[in-house]
C-alpha cells in the first residue's frame, strides 16, 4: 500500500540517509517513542472495548478487564445476534449508503463537468452560487421545514440522502481533475458528431474513476456512520441505521438495567455494559475490516484536495 | 481557486446562442444545480420566518411578521446568555488546544525515519475519523464510567482520589473531554493537507541546509515551518470562520441533566427547542440559527481579510 504520502514524504529522510548512512541520532529514537505513545493511545481504547466485548461482564462492570479479555465468552455476541432489531437495522444502512452515495456521486459529477468548460453560459454565476453555500447556510430549523412541510418527506430516506448532496468541496475537486484531462478527446469526439452528454459518459466516466472511488468512499462512510438525518427525518423506529439503533441503546435506553437485548423477548439476557461494548464492536467492525484497503483512496482525495487549496 | 474569469477566447454570442450551444451541458447541469437551488437556497429563503411567528397549521405566507420580536426574545431569555457563552468558550478552547497538534505530529512525521514504521503510525492513526461519532461517543460514555471505565479508574489512580471521579455529570470536566475526544479522533487526520504540502517541499532544501551544518531543529524552523505558514493560514482561517459553528454530535450525545450547565451550547438547544420539542418554536429557534449563521459569516470574512494582509494566501 504505497500510499501518496508515504511515496512524497518519505523523501527527506531518503536524502538525509545519503548523507549520514545509518547513523540514528537521539532525535530519531524520541520521534519513535512519541509515535508509539500515539500509537498506544489510538489503539488502546479500541483493544479494550473489543477484549470487553469478550469477557464476562460481571468483571468489566468492577474495572477488571484490560487489554486481555478475562473470563473469555461468546455470550454477549450470541445475546446481540439474536437482537431481533439488529439485522433489519444493518440492512437499511446498506440501503441508506448505497442510495446515498449514488445520489451524491452522480449528481456531484453532473454539476463538476459543465463547470468544467471555459465557456459554459453563466458559469461564473454558477460558480458563485455554489461557493456561497461554503460561507452561509440556511440553518437546521429551514431545512427540516423544507424536508418535512414544503416536501412531504417525513419519514421517506429522501431528506438524508437527496437532499442537499451537491457540496461545493467535491464539486471543485472533481471540476480540478475534469480539468486536466486533455482537451483533445472531447474535440475528436466532438468531430465524430458526439454530444457532451455522450462525451461525458463514453469518456470521461471512464478517464475518472479513482476520483469517483475516492468520493464514493467518503460519500459512503458519511452515511454508513450518520445518524442525525435518520434522527430527525425517520421516526419509525423499524427503519432506523445501526448508528441511530446504537445511539438509542447507549444513550437513551440508559438506566432501564438488563434491557434491550435482553428483557422478556429474548433467552439470553444480558447485563448493559455488556450489551454495549458488543454492539459498539459490532458496528465498528465493517468500518475497520474494509478501511485498510481503502485508506490510501481517502489520503490520495485529501491530497487532490490540499494541493489545490 | 480564484480563477473564475471566463476567458474569452470565443466568439461574442448573445445569451440565447450559448444556451442553445450549451443545451447538452445544461442538460446534465440541471439535476445539480436544482439540487442545490432547493436544498441550499431554500433554507435561506426560509430565513424570514425569523421575522414571523410561524405556525404550521396557517402556514409560511400568512403567519404574521413580527419584526425582531424573535431575536427579542433571545436576549430576554435568561438561559440563552449561557448557552452562547458555552458555545464560545468551547469553542475558543478547541481552537486553542485542537488546531497545533496536527501541525506538531506531520512535521514530526515528516522528521521521522523508517519508512514501513511511518506508513503503520499514519495507518493506525488516521483510524478514528472513520468511526462514527455515535461510537466514538459510547466508548467516551464506557471509560468514563465509575464502574468499568478504565479513564475514571485511572484518573483515580494518578490523582490518589479515594473514589472513582464521575467524570461525565461533572460540569466543570465535560469541555475538556469534548476537547480530548474530537482530539483522538481527529489528531491523525489532520496532519494529511500538512503532510501534503510538505510533500512538495524541494529535498534539496534540506540537503543544502544539512551541508551547512543545519540542526534538525534548525532544520524545521527554517525550512519546514516556512513551507507549512500558507495551508496554516487557511487551516486557521477556516477554523476562525467555524468558531461560531459548535459542533454539534459530541455535545448532544454526550449531554445529560448533570452536565448541561456547560454542555448546552447553540446548536444542541436548537435542536432541543426547534425539533425534539412537543411544541416546537420555529421562528424563534430559526431566529437563534440565523444570528449564529450572520456571525460566522461576518467571522470567517474578517479571518479572510486578515490572512490576506498578513500572509497574503486568502480562501476565497
Amino acid at each position: 500500500m504505497v500510499s501518496q504520502t508515504a511515496a512524497a514524504t518519505a523523501k527527506p529522510p531518503k536524502v538525509k540517509k545519503l548523507h549520514k548512512m545509518n547513523h540514528i541520532s537521539i532525535g530519531d529514537i524520541i520521534i519513535w517513542i512519541i509515535m508509539i505513545f500515539c500509537i498506544v493511545i489510538v489503539l488502546y481504547p479500541i483493544l479494550s472495548i473489543v477484549s470487553g466485548s469478550f469477557s464476562n461482564s460481571e468483571l468489566v462492570l468492577r474495572g477488571q478487564v484490560g487489554i486481555l479479555p478475562k473470563g473469555f465468552t461468546t455470550r454477549n455476541y450470541i445475546a446481540l445476534f439474536s437482537n431481533k432489531k439488529l439485522w433489519p437495522a444493518y440492512a437499511y444502512t446498506l440501503l441508506y449508503t448505497v442510495v446515498g452515495t449514488a445520489f451524491s456521486l452522480f449528481l456531484n459529477f453532473c454539476c463538476a463537468y459543465p463547470l468544467s468548460k471555459r465557456t459554459f453560459v453563466g458559469r461564473r454565476v454558477w460558480n458563485f452560487l455554489l461557493m456561497f453555500t461554503m460561507l452561509f447556510s440556511g440553518g437546521l430549523i429551514p431545512s427540516f421545514l423544507l424536508n418535512t412541510q414544503v416536501l412531504p418527506w417525513m419519514d421517506t430516506i429522501w431528506p438524508f440522502t437527496l437532499s442537499g448532496c451537491v457540496g461545493a468541496w467535491t464539486v471543485i475537486m472533481i471540476r480540478t481533475y475534469f480539468e486536466s484531462i486533455p482537451s483533445s478527446l472531447e474535440e475528436s469526439a466532438k468531430i465524430d458528431g458526439a454530444n457532451d452528454v455522450i462525451i461525458l459518459f463514453k469518456i470521461y466516466l471512464p478517464l475518472s474513476m479513482p476520483i469517483l472511488a475516492t468520493f464514493g468512499l467518503f460519500a459512503a462512510v458519511g452515511q454508513w456512520n450518520n445518524y442525525f438525518g435518520p434522527m430527525l427525518y425517520m421516526h419509525d423506529p423499524s427503519k432506523w441505521p445501526v448508528a441511530l439503533l446504537l445511539r438509542q441503546w447507549l444513550f437513551v435506553d440508559e438506566g432501564t438495567g438488563a434491557s434491550g437485548v435482553g428483557g422478556s423477548e429474548q433467552a439470553y439476557a444480558i447485563p448493559q455494559v455488556a450489551r454495549n461494548y458488543t454492539a459498539i464492536v459490532v458496528t465498528m467492525l465493517p468500518i475497520i475490516c474494509v478501511y485498510p484497503f481503502i485508506q490510501k483512496y481517502f489520503v490520495k482525495g485529501m491530497m487532490v484536495g490540499a494541493i489545490k487549496g | 481557486m480564484g480563477k473564475g474569469k471566463a476567458q474569452s477566447k470565443a466568439p461574442q454570442r448573445t445569451l440565447g446562442q450559448r444556451i442553445v450551444r450549451d443545451k447538452w451541458l445544461l442538460l446534465i447541469f440541471l439535476p445539480a444545480i436544482l439540487n442545490v437551488l432547493i436544498f441550499k437556497y431554500g433554507p435561506m429563503f426560509g430565513l424570514v420566518i425569523a421575522f414571523k411567528d410561524y405556525r404550521p397549521l396557517v402556514g409560511f405566507a400568512k403567519s404574521p411578521w413580527v419584526g425582531w420580536a424573535n431575536f427579542q426574545r433571545m436576549f430576554d431569555i435568561p438561559e440563552f446568555g449561557k448557552i452562547l457563552w458555552n458555545s464560545i468558550t468551547l469553542n475558543i478552547e478547541s481552537l486553542v488546544f485542537t488546531f497545533p497538534v496536527p501541525i506538531i505530529f506531520a512535521i514530526l512525521l515528516n522528521e521521522m525515519r523508517g519508512r514501513k514504521f511511518k506508513r503503520v503510525t499514519q495507518t493506525i492513526v488516521y483510524l478514528p475519523h472513520f468511526i462514527a461519532v455515535v461510537i466514538v461517543a459510547g466508548m467516551v460514555k464506557e471509560f468514563l464510567s465509575p464502574s468499568s471505565g478504565f479513564i475514571a479508574h485511572m484518573i483515580a489512580r494518578i490523582g490518589r482520589m479515594s473514589t472513582v471521579p464521575m467524570l461525565l455529570t461533572n460540569p466543570s470536566a465535560s469541555h475538556a473531554i469534548i476537547i480530548l475526544t474530537s482530539l483522538w479522533q481527529n489528531f491523525g487526520w489532520g496532519t494529511i493537507i500538512y503532510l501534503a504540502s510538505l510533500s512538495s517541499v524541494d529535498p534539496q532544501l534540506y540537503e543544502a541546509a544539512t551541508i551547512d551544518g543545519a540542526s534538525r531543529f534548525q532544520r524545521v524552523i527554517h525550512i519546514t515551518l516556512p513551507a507549512l505558514a500558507p495551508v496554516i493560514s487557511i487551516e486557521l482561517i477556516m477554523a476562525v470562520g467555524g468558531l461560531m459553528s459548535t459542533s454539534f454530535d459530541l455535545p448532544f450525545l454526550l449531554q445529560n441533566g448533570e452536565n448541561m450547565d456547560t454542555m448546552e451550547v447553540l446548536s444542541t438547544y436548537v435542536y432541543k427547542q426547534g425539533i425534539a420539542s412537543y411544541a416546537p418554536d420555529y421562528g424563534y429557534t430559526t431566529a437563534v440559527g440565523l444570528f449564529d449563521s450572520v456571525i460566522n459569516f461576518i467571522l470567517l470574512i474578517f479571518a479572510n481579510s486578515a490572512s490576506r494582509k498578513i500572509s497574503e494566501t486568502s480562501f476565497f
